[in-house]
């Protein structure tokens, strides 16, 4: 026989005699041992050309067996699988190898983390917690069993695991970053910093852990130590919504380090007072294009704290720095949504800048 | 009459055999979700009966019993012995033939679905 055999049979069409059990028990725990059992004794000479998929989802059984040497192994198949992405198309597969080999650790951490990507994070708990039953110093499945407690919010949970990790493996990077992440949501960014810190020493282009320790930074209060991992990670370059991420925080560092220099800033009113007299001649639909180019110019990122005429505006002729436009976007806002908050409080400013101005 | 082909012919085994496993495949899709949802329960049962007998009749003569699983794995096992022991206590020439499906028909209860009429 060369030829490669397979069917499918709902769960349903099972012949519930050959395995002792009822109809209530379909789709079970025990029915799904039981059935892999009963396959897996069946096709037992064909060894790894034999395949048995119990889909839960589709309450399908699959079976597809070959004496061809050439037939991939269901393990290899998963794992091509995982690499490509296909997480959802790997889970079955990964669970007919599990149900061969209910002990093997790197099928269960695989399990895990599939399960743990697809957002099933109690059964990743699951998967990952019997991991660590079999193999107590299984450091990958330490850290993604720490990852899918955090995913659920149990963080003090997450954190146990994360450490159980790095006592077995110090500068395992993924660990770090994970703990780091772990402090920060808890409230503990001071305890983030150095945890961070080492996890970047191992792994310099690790972006998130460089977001991280930011955030770490600026909640401690080092806005310039913050701003500076900000502007490493734009440099860098990296997925969109991390580098926006990173603008977003730099410009609100920059708003917060403007507003803690002092209490009023003239050159803001000046800025202002500049924009009101160019709006004089303008209609609402101007002055409005204006305001929303420079709001969308500052969801890019704008340098409030660089004196340098660097920005330009369809809108506008002339050169401008940061805090210039957004003098002129506070002043627009104000002629055409007064009520609209545009992330940066230059009321006293423009109170001054309109109270000197003719009524 | 196919024991009787292979017997006979032994040239022709190798074209036999792929030609039975292409059907054996071909039964074994009936097995699935997608013929379930639209054929009828007797039809499903009688075909896959049938198709077990089939199949259980090459894992005998190739000794793959494993071709026959599916078949018993979705219950058919007890009724293609059956059929399968029709076929055994049965005269092996032709003249035999139509005695032989009455017989399967009744097993299958598919005696109302046909009638043999004599040839005119």
């Amino acid at each position: 026989m060369s030829q490669e055999y397979s069917f499918s049979l709902p769960y349903a069409a099972f012949d519930l005699e050959l395995i002792g059990l009822s109809r209530a028990d379909i789709g079970s725990a025990e029915y799904s041992e039981k059935v892999s059992e009963f396959f897996t004794s069946q096709f037992s000479k064909f060894g790894g050309r034999a395949r048995v998929i119990l889909n839960d989802t589709q309450q399908t059984i699959s079976v597809t067996w070959t004496k061809e040497a050439a037939f991939k192994d269901p393990c290899k198949r998963a794992l091509e699988l995982l690499r490509s992405g296909k997480i959802a198309e790997a889970v079955p597969l990964l669970w007919a190898v599990h149900h061969e080999k209910p002990k093997d650790t790197d099928i269960l951490y695989n399990l895990g983390v599939a399960h743990s990507e697809l957002g099933h994070v109690e059964k990743a708990i699951e998967i990952l917690s019997r991991l660590v039953q079999i193999d107590q110093n299984h450091v990958h499945g330490l850290v993604a069993l720490g990852v899918a407690n955090i995913k659920l919010k149990d963080l003090q949970s997450g954190e146990v695991f994360l450490r159980r990790a790095l006592m077995l493996e110090p500068e395992n990077p993924w660990a770090l970053k994970n703990l780091g992440a772990c402090f920060l949501k808890q409230g503990r960014a001071a305890e983030a910093v150095p945890v961070f810190d080492a996890a970047i020493k191992l792994n310099s282009g690790d972006i998130q852990s460089i977001l991280g320790l930011g955030q770490a930074l600026e909640e401690i209060d080092r806005g310039q130590d913050a701003d500076a991992q900000y502007q490493k990670l734009i440099s860098m370059g990296g997925p969109d919504h991390i580098i926006d991420l990173a603008k977003e925080r730099r410009t609100a560092l920059a708003h917060k380090t403007m507003r803690d220099r002092g209490s009023f800033r003239p050159d803001v009113m000046m800025y202002i007072t500049g924009a009101l007299d160019k709006f004089v001649g303008m209609t609402r639909s101007q002055i409005e294009a204006i305001g929303f180019e420079i709001a969308i110019l500052g969801q890019r990122g704008l340098d409030i704290n660089d004196p340098e005429q660097k920005y330009s505006l369809r809108t506008l002729p002339g050169k401008f720095s940061g805090i210039h436009l957004c003098s002129i976007m506070y002043a627009a806002f104000k002629e055409f949504a007064p009520n609209e908050d545009v992330g940066i409080d230059f009321s006293k400013e423009y109170q001054a800048a309109t109270s000197m101005r003719p009524r | 009459m196919f024991a009787c082909l292979r017997g006979e012919y032994p040239a022709l085994r190798t074209l036999q055999r792929k030609s039975n496993e292409r059907q054996l495949q071909e039964a074994m899709q009936s097995l699935g979700p997608s013929v379930r949802a639209f054929a009828p329960q007797p039809i499903i049962d009688a075909n896959l009966s049938m198709s077990c007998a089939f199949a259980k009749f090459w894992a005998s003569t190739w000794n793959e019993p494993e071709i026959a699983v599916p078949f018993i794995a979705a219950g058919y096992g007890k009724v293609g012995d059956d059929l399968l022991r029709l076929v055994h206590s049965s005269d092996p020439g032709p003249e035999a033939d139509r005695e032989l499906v009455t017989h399967w028909a009744e097993r299958l209860n598919l005696t109302r679905w046909f009638k043999t009429i004599d040839k005119q």
